[in-house]
């Protein structure tokens, strides 16, 4: 307590006397001992700025945003016009960005948990976080002899390239246990590296070139509504557009066809169209014999394994519909495909998503403008990953990091042995949210000796860690950002200072091993000290510089860039296969354990006492457990729903409104029901999507069952989310 | 030390109104400079000293309004275990990580989205600056976190105590000190306070942050009126 304004508890006694015994103050010349204010210097920075930023999250649009800075506060945020795909919007999550930065509910200061669990939180100051931290991570290493035992599992939340850095900041300390894989897309990432060497897909822009285009198992409405302008483009050149989708979504409800075809059996409709399509002699022969291997085993597959009226039965969609689709999409120059996510987080996903690749292949659509099999493309990420490549301390024994599934991450973290894991470290993830089966992850978080977590705002895994630190939004710290759909190139600029004590990761890393080699020399290899401006430079090479037609990387910020020559994918045929062809017939895939044609696979059934299929697809308000917690979104929507079709819902005796649950034998969510046409019968459908005050998450009914395909490229198979099957009951 | 004309209770058998005004001001002073400390988290280090400012409160503060009444009786309830808890109760209602009960910042009030760095904030920073001051992190703390916005009165306090005993004129004379108390009180704590107030009541799990809200709330209940 501050001497110098304490008062001598005489001087206010009730009553006069002891007042005029003076003041204990001490003489009138002292000065009042500021803490929070001081004096101020010259008038301020007021002036109006407008800087240059980038989406970060884990969406297709990875938009190029403007912020709007006066006082060093942000006013508004806008979307770049500079850029050609984001055309100066932003979508409603978007525009809530300053919600995010300044709501008083942002995590501020680091805190440290007293209970892991128990809601007791204090505040630390970075210095108390950094040394416990450092502590703990020289403890494991002395008595394990390896940092093995700690595990890094990070991942979409934050795309932009500096989050790299965080596994290099683990790389720094030695190996570690990594989650590696990707909940997402991995079964068709698989399935087009089989069939074309790797995910390419066409500059989004050139959507408006398709005169015919469908949307397999993809709610761009939703999900990439930048997207949507050119969809709408293309509709108004003369372009048929058909959503194929379980659910009746508000992208089919601007298609001109919509298909509502049963979940899970996409590979059939697109090989009953193959078999009209080969029957009907509407393949092209000439780009096939040029430039694909084992098609005349897939037409033999095809004659003989495949018919309309399986397909017609397999699908729940008629057999003129099939036939009439087929003979557009082969007929119509040219013919797009556009592949969902969603669609393939089934047990057959993989293999679905190639007999659809299959479709444009032998129509001759791929490498063409308006053309092609569209799903996703890595080719604009070359950067350095400068702040990633970080060696182990010298000294290090051992041959590498300890891969677990991030996909299987719980129960692997309790089964590692030799090490055991016993500290996690999560950043960029909200694995307590995201993950199927949380029991079994709580479980794996009350194993662990310590927990740290990095993130903005309280959420599931936040409340089962020992340590949370508070980081930087995108707004406060430099960094660069690309998209795995379209492809423009944005810098990221820092607009304002961080709020409160937030940090960027990459700060943390550099902090952190200065208090490991502070404590222990030689224990971390993480530079101690940067300019984070300078390491964003660092990420940038001649290859980055001749795709984007750029001098240096200072350039953007006069505005964004975007690849040359990115306009069509596999023009020219040249693929990416051991062949160099485009491969019906895949060796690649058969070592992997499956068909080497892209026959079709068994989807997953209901049961008897499961008989309802839950699908689990994205929300617009909310990315993952982003955004939903943030009180303006929750003022639009604060509620989930399970979504049941009027036959269904009368058959349980489930009105509009009542409280329903629903439950499988690994555990049950309770929430109201919405009758609706627009699921299938037989499926229910609920949003993924957290809230912040409600114990909601369709995860408690969710196993971790794998999609077929994912190992090739990402190491591990997928997700199969939507097989989730279920009952409901009134409640 | 002489003690001036100015500060004596009575002067020539007249009372001293300035010595009300004197005496008044010094129970603001040491309100003010508690809740500065307070809420920028002083004070919570050690209970013990905590407990027995509070229990300084009773020797300076009366009792004039019901809310002084319950607050100050509340503090004799204090329990160790309480003082044990408080930190907890603390960072719930102010820091975190979860959602505030209790957000300690004028904007999360008074702005019309309930978030930080809003015109209230810099209309606070334009106050600070008038009197020469700035926050020490601009920028990243908001001017209007209440622990900020207490330091600063508990300054102008100061400076008015300072000019009445040296029964200055002119700039730095205590009208103006309290004038710019006034405003700043009426513009940027009565806005607010009051809710801030009863949600620490309503959402405290320990009495010691329960106390502290019933007592501020009675102290600013009485100094509305005051104002002019």
């Amino acid at each position: 307590m501050d001497k110098k304004i304490s008062f001598n508890r005489r001087t206010f006694l009730k009553g006069a006397a002891a007042a005029s015994a003076g003041l204990a103050i001490g003489s009138s010349t002292s000065s009042f001992n500021l803490t929070g204010l001081k004096p101020a210097d010259a008038a301020g920075d007021n002036k109006a700025q407008v800087f240059r930023n980038a989406c970060p999250r884990n969406c297709y649009d990875t938009c190029a945003i403007l912020s709007h800075v006066e006082d060093g506060v942000i006013k508004r945020v806008s979307g770049d016009p500079g850029s050609t795909y984001t055309r100066g919007i932003l979508c409603a999550k978007g525009f809530s960005y300053t919600r995010r930065v300044y709501s008083p509910d942002r995590i501020k200061y680091p805190m440290r948990q007293k209970g892991r669990g128990s809601g007791n939180w204090q505040r630390i100051s970075w210095n108390e976080a950094y040394t416990e931290i450092a502590e703990n991570i020289l403890k494991i290493k002395k008595e394990y002899g390896s940092t093995l035992p700690i595990c890094l599992d990070k991942y979409s939340g934050n795309f932009d390239i500096m989050h790299y850095g965080i596994e290099g900041m683990m790389s720094s300390l030695g190996y570690t246990s990594r989650a590696t894989g990707t909940p997402c897309w991995p079964a068709g990432i698989d399935a087009q590296t089989f069939d074309m060497g790797t995910i390419i897909s066409n500059d989004p822009e050139d959507l408006v070139n398709s005169k015919y285009l469908i949307l397999w198992g993809v709610n761009p409405a939703w999900t990439s509504v930048h997207s949507m302008y050119f969809v709408k483009e293309a509709q108004e050149k003369g372009c048929k557009v058909v959503v194929i989708d379980p659910v009746l979504t508000q992208t089919a409800s601007k298609a001109d066809l919509y298909l509502q075809i049963k979940p899970s059996t996409d590979g059939a409709l697109a090989l009953g169209m193959a078999r009209y399509i080969l029957d009907n002699e509407l393949y092209d022969g000439n780009w096939l014999h040029n430039n694909a291997k084992g098609y005349e085993e897939f037409f033999g597959y095809v004659k003989n394994n495949i018919t309309l009226e399986w397909a017609a039965d397999k699908t729940g969609l008629p057999k003129a519909v099939i036939e009439q689709l087929a003979r557009e999409y082969a007929t119509t120059k040219p013919a797009n495909i556009w592949i969902g996510y969603g669609m393939q987080r089934h047990t057959n996903g993989g293999t679905n998503v190639r007999a659809i690749d299959a479709l444009a292949a032998i129509t001759g659509n791929i490498g063409k403008s308006g053309g092609g099999a569209q799903y996703a493309h890595l080719q604009t990420w070359g950067f350095n990953y400068h702040a990633m490549m970080q060696n182990p301390p010298e000294g290090t024994e051992g041959g590498g990091d300890r891969a677990i599934n991030m996909n299987n991450f719980a129960a692997e973290v309790l089964a590692a042995e030799d090490p055991p894991i016993k500290m996690l470290w999560l950043a960029c993830r909200n694995p307590m949210a995201q993950d199927p089966e949380t029991s079994v992850m709580r479980k794996a978080f009350e194993a662990m000796d310590f927990v740290v977590t990095v993130d903005q705002f309280m959420n599931a895994t936040v409340e089962m860690s020992d340590i949370v630190l508070p980081t930087t939004t995108l707004f406060e710290a430099p960094g660069v950002n690309v998209s795995y759909w379209h492809w423009w190139l944005y810098l990221n600029e820092q607009a304002i200072k961080p709020m409160h004590e937030a940090k960027n990761d990459i700060t943390i890393a550099m902090e952190l091993s200065a208090k490991l080699n502070e404590l222990k020399p030689g224990s971390c290899t993480f530079p101690t000290s940067g300019d984070l401006e300078e390491w964003v430079g660092k990420e940038f090479n001649d290859g980055i510089y001749q795709m984007f037609g750029i001098n240096h990387w200072t350039d953007l910020k006069k505005g964004p860039a975007k690849a040359k020559n990115s306009q069509v994918a596999w023009k020219g045929g040249k693929f990416q296969t051991p062949s160099d062809k485009y491969e019906f017939y895949s060796e690649e895939a058969e070592k992997f354990g499956h068909h080497p044609l892209p026959i079709y696979v068994e989807e997953l059934k209901t049961t008897d006492k499961y008989p309802l299929r839950c699908i689990s697809p994205h929300w617009k308000l909310n990315i993952h457990s982003q955004f939903q917690n943030l009180d303006w979104m929750e003022s639009i929507n604060n509620e989930p729903r399970l979504e049941i079709h009027p036959s269904v819902a009368k058959e349980y005796g489930i009105k509009d409104g009542d409280s329903v649950k629903m439950f499988n034998d690994l555990g049950y969510i309770i929430l109201p029901a919405k009758i609706t046409g627009t699921v299938p019968i037989d499926t229910v459908v609920t949003y993924e999507a957290w809230y912040k005050s409600k114990d909601f998450n369709v995860n408690y009914t969710v196993k971790a069952i794998p999609a077929d395909m994912g190992k090739k490229a990402t190491g591990m198979p997928g997700i199969a989310f939507h097989d989730n099957f279920v009952n409901i009951e009134k409640v | 030390m002489t003690i001036r004309n100015n500060l004596r209770q009575t002067v020539a058998g007249v009372p001293n109104p300035k010595y009300d005004l004197f005496i008044h001001q010094q129970t603001l002073f040491k309100f003010w400079s508690f809740i500065g400390k307070y809420y920028q988290g002083e004070l919570l280090q050690n209970t013990d000293l905590l407990h027995t400012t509070l229990r300084e409160f009773t020797d300076f503060i009366k009792p004039r309004n019901p809310k002084l009444v319950e607050g100050l009786e509340l503090i004799s309830t204090i329990t160790n275990s309480e003082l044990q808890n408080v930190i907890f109760d603390y960072n719930q209602l102010f820091i975190g990580p979860d959602k505030l009960l209790a957000p300690p910042y004028e904007s999360a009030y008074c702005s019309p989205e309930g978030l930080l760095m809003q015109d209230e904030t810099l209309a606070v920073r334009s106050f600070y600056f008038k009197a020469g001051l700035e926050v020490s992190n601009k920028g990243q703390i908001p001017d209007d976190h209440l622990g900020l916005e207490a330091e600063f009165l508990a300054y102008l306090l100061w400076n008015q105590r300072i000019s009445l005993e040296e029964c200055t004129v002119g700039d730095n004379d205590a009208g103006t000190f309290q004038q710019m108390y006034s405003q700043f009180i009426n513009q940027h704590i009565i806005t607010w306070i009051f809710d801030h107030c009863n949600d620490v009541i309503k959402h405290s799990t320990t009495n010691v942050c329960r106390a502290i809200a019933l007592i501020m709330y009675g102290v600013l209940d009485l100094e509305k009126h005051c104002l002019v």
